[in-house]
């Protein structure tokens, strides 16, 4: 078999695909100084969630009789204003700064970021909810006639919770194997 | 820099890069919508970053960098919902499909199959390759990427190898 030859190659990727829609000058100055546009767009379903466990948990603060329950439902909804306050301080942002560093240099860092954000969603995504969640539980437990039928009924976001905290752990534990790759690639294969 | 000088050179960027940057965003989002997006953010963050340009490198490495970090920043975004997995260039391996002589191959099959490929990368590979499609020279995608010219050339052959094996019999042109 002989070997492509670059210019063909090179031809066939030109051939295909839109050329590039150019935004005017206002336009783009405009977007920069909305800065946060696409951290918003990224976090639009955890936004999302958040109001709906606003609404749900606003609605049980009203409705509710037992005093535990409407705290632990307040305390839920100050969590979740914690959680998604702590998710937009958390993604990285784009920095125009250092996106003109090499590509290797830029991807470890953001491995890096995203690899602390994941490691550590015990603390800072599901450990601001946990208080309004326990008391809200256990105002909760009196309206169970038995331990053992309320523990089946606590199991439940326990499990959900602890199922969030390990998917993100595996998926930090995945980033740190990329970026060991990065940092001990064959000898010689980065400057 | 002031901000007229910002805006020319943005110009001159966009005039002689932009429909390279248009084909570099192919190889980092298959949807179109979403690759539109990445365009126009790739445009801002271009504009923004042009304020601290100071001539040390090329135009053209400095457009590169800030396009390829920001496709990058979008792809991890995105993983974060997709759960895609990327590899090394070394570890992708195509479908055993016949080959096809190049001949009989559309410009839109071989396109397809390149970003079939590079879909699979990992960003630093995806860089390379997409550098090596544009035509930028190895020396300068080194300058880029952070990775040495050799690393290139061992990147580069090893695409070349998948697609010579999939289009190309003997003699073939591709």
């Amino acid at each position: 078999m002989t070997s492509p030859n670059d210019d063909s190659v090179h031809s066939v990727w030109r051939q295909g695909g839109d050329a590039l829609k150019p935004l005017p000058l206002a336009e783009i100055k405009s977007r920069a100084r909305v800065f946060d546009r696409a951290i918003g767009k990224r976090n639009r379903r955890e936004y999302f969630a958040a109001a709906f466990v606003t609404l749900i948990f606003g609605l049980y603060a009203l409705i509710l009789p037992d005093m535990l329950l409407k705290i632990g439902s307040l305390l839920v909804i100050a969590g979740g204003f914690v959680m998604v306050w702590q998710l937009s301080r958390r993604t990285s942002r784009p920095d125009p700064g250092a996106e003109a560093a090499d590509v290797r240099a830029y991807y470890r860092a953001r491995l890096v970021t995203e690899e602390r954000m994941l490691a550590r969603v015990g603390l800072w995504y599901i450990g601001p909810l946990i208080p309004g969640l326990a008391l809200f539980m256990a105002g909760l437990a009196g309206q169970f006639d038995s331990a053992l039928g309320f523990a089946a009924f606590a199991a439940i976001p326990a499990l959900v919770i602890l199922g969030i905290w390990l998917l993100n752990r595996h998926a930090a534990d995945k980033l740190r194997q990329q970026i060991a790759r990065l940092d001990n690639g064959p000898e010689g294969e980065w400057k | 820099m002031t901000e007229a000088e910002q805006d020319q050179a943005f110009s001159d960027a966009i005039a002689r890069f932009g429909d390279a940057i248009a084909r570099m965003a192919r190889g980092y989002e298959a949807d179109a919508d979403l690759r539109r997006d990445l365009e126009q953010d790739i445009q801002v963050a271009l504009w923004q970053s042009l304020a601290g340009f100071d001539g040390r490198c090329a135009l053209g490495t400095w457009v590169w960098r800030v396009a390829h970090n920001r496709a990058t920043s979008h792809i991890i975004a995105r993983r974060r919902h997709t759960q895609r997995h990327w590899s090394n260039i070394e570890d992708v391996d195509l479908a055993a499909d016949d080959p096809t002589p190049f001949e009989r191959a559309t410009s839109e099959q071989a396109t397809a199959l390149i970003l079939s490929i590079i879909d699979r990368l990992d960003p630093p590979d995806r860089q390379i390759l997409l550098l090596y499609l544009e035509g930028v020279a190895a020396a300068e995608t080194g300058e880029i990427t952070g990775v040495s010219p050799e690393v290139v050339a061992t990147k580069i052959h090893r695409f070349k190898t998948m697609l010579t094996r999939r289009f190309a019999r003997t003699g073939d042109a591709l």
